[in-house]
């Protein structure tokens, strides 16, 4: 991999962890952007879908140390949104914005589905309500952001010129 | 490109990793907390301090807003109140003109809240609470400081409902404030704004009345004493009656406005009301006697505040004479002005002071 392509996914990814931890407790809201899941869907585009299960392993296990209960849920979640976001993006994926926005809301939604069902902390009535509501809105918007993301700063969140797909 | 071999294994890695990042999860998953919470623990204090340290820098700023905004929202609700001090002014002013005509009234009635029911068929309606356990009954006239207000209709042990002025159902026998015309007062049975008027009908053509007549009731029927207030007349209406004229009078009391309503018990009724309303000189008696406290406990601290200052000026100018006294040669004590100077008050009717003798600018 070339070593401008590692450094730039490396500042978009901590770019995105720190407005995680800054512009979305500021932003606030019932529909949250999950700017996370944005840095884990971007950087398992860069790498090999083993890679990118490892860095969505460590991101969830940082996100389960701050949640209350379930230490694990997102760790386990993010492991398998992340090699499954990897995976498509080396079988199917083109640099297409259309795509990546649907790309990133089938990866959020997917996030939430798995750590709704596994942690189950929501009550057994608003299950539906969370899965087909919220998180969709949550994906939605998680999704424009993405998209915007990639429109203003294309050479850092872009995956063209990305060395091991060019092989 | 790399060869099937070099694929494959990467493949298997990629597998392997999987494999084993999915069973970490579970692992941590299944971890009793008293054994996840430690691993947490650490994470939360080496890799993800200076992470949760902004996140809680942006939590403070994120409430400072939230609170910033529940600040605007108690500043619109108290620039609402302040909105509503006239309201609670006037309600003042009603109650203590309420005040003034229970003293001219003496005995016989009963003051009681009036309360607006909401309802397109109830505009010309209130409910009052009084009823027949206090002496209310139908057809007691209901009164304010103002004047007449209706009577009631219906009545239960605590409540009454009673018919204004302009319900279609209401009449008064009426007549001049100087017994000059006599008539009948109805509501004025048109649509738009002035459907909150009333009519002077039957009124001998002979007597004619300015605009501004106090109308009151005369007393004839058994319902309304003589003498309350009626309205005042704004002007004549053209009607094909030419043996009699209709005048168009302008209300002394609006219902909506009522908070407060005096009920007139029989015995009131049969005792009358001359004076009460049309006597200028004992109107607001009550009204007077408070303005006229708070005026006096006003003029007291005046004279308080007044007394203070002199005593300041007394002292400043007792302390420079002693000084003087102690060093007649030395310089001159400096005497400092009281920190309380009294106002200067110039009369408005007062000239202005002229430096110029008059003719020298002209």
């Amino acid at each position: 991999m070339n070593p401008w392509n590692v450094v730039r996914g490396l500042a978009g990814f901590l770019v995105l962890v720190a407005a995680h931890f800054s512009l979305r407790p500021l932003l606030g809201g019932p529909v949250p952007i999950d700017f996370l899941c944005l840095a884990v869907l971007f950087a398992a585009v860069r790498v090999r879908p083993g890679a990118a299960a490892v860095i969505g392993f460590l991101s969830g296990l940082g996100i389960d140390s701050v949640a209350l209960q379930g230490f694990g849920t997102s760790a386990l979640a993010f492991t398998i949104v992340a090699f499954g976001a990897s995976w498509l993006k080396a079988v199917f994926f083109a640099d297409n914005l259309g795509l990546t926005a649907l790309f990133v809301f089938l990866g959020k939604w997917a996030f939430d589905v798995v750590y709704v069902l596994i942690i189950g902390g929501v009550p057994d009535g608003q299950v539906l309500v969370q899965l087909l509501l919220w998180s969709p809105l949550a994906a939605a918007l998680t999704a424009v952001v993405g998209v915007a993301l990639l429109l203003l700063a294309r050479p850092v969140f872009g995956t063209r010129r990305t060395a091991p797909h060019r092989r | 490109m790399p060869s099937r071999n070099a694929r494959g294994s990467s493949s298997r890695l990629d597998t392997g990793l999987l494999l084993a990042c999915c069973v970490l999860s579970v692992i941590a998953l299944v971890l009793p907390d008293r054994m996840g919470e430690p691993m947490a623990t650490i994470i939360r204090r080496t890799v993800l301090a200076p992470l949760l340290t902004v996140q809680g820098q942006s939590e403070t700023v994120r409430s400072a807003i939230t609170a910033r905004d529940d600040d605007l929202v108690l500043r619109g609700a108290a620039a609402a109140q302040a909105a509503t001090a006239p309201a609670l002014a006037a309600e003042n002013d009603a109650l203590r003109r309420m005040l003034g005509l229970a003293g001219r009234l003496r005995d016989g009635f009963v003051v009681a809240e009036a309360f607006h029911p909401a309802g397109l068929t109830d505009d010309f309606t209130i409910t009052i609470g009084a009823g027949s356990a206090v002496g209310v009954h139908a057809f007691t006239p209901v009164v304010t400081a103002d004047g007449l207000v209706g009577m009631v209709e219906t009545s239960d042990p605590a409540r009454s409902v009673a018919i204004t002025w302009a319900h279609p159902d209401f009449g008064v026998s009426a007549m001049s404030a100087d017994e000059s015309a006599f008539g009948i007062v109805k509501p004025h049975l048109v649509s738009g704004p002035e459907r909150y008027l009333l009519e002077l009908r039957g009124v001998p053509f002979r007597a004619s009345l300015d605009s501004g007549t106090l109308i009151v009731s005369s007393g004839l029927g058994a319902t309304y004493p003589r003498g309350i207030s009626i309205g005042t007349v704004i002007s004549e209406i053209p009607t094909t009656e030419r043996w009699a004229r209709t005048y168009l009078l302008k209300p002394s009391v609006l219902p909506s406005t009522l908070s407060a309503v005096v009920l007139l018990l029989p015995s009131r009724v049969a005792g009358g009301v001359s004076q009460v309303w049309t006597d200028v000189a004992s109107a607001d008696s009550a009204a007077l006697a408070i303005v006229a406290a708070s005026d006096s406990a006003a003029k007291v601290a005046a004279l308080e505040e007044l007394a203070a200052r002199r005593a300041v000026m007394r002292a400043a100018a007792d302390s420079a004479r002693a000084d003087s006294m102690i060093a007649p040669l030395g310089p001159a004590p400096t005497v400092q002005p009281p920190l309380i100077t009294p106002p200067i008050r110039v009369r408005p009717d007062t000239p202005p002071l002229r430096t110029v003798p008059p003719g020298v600018l002209e």
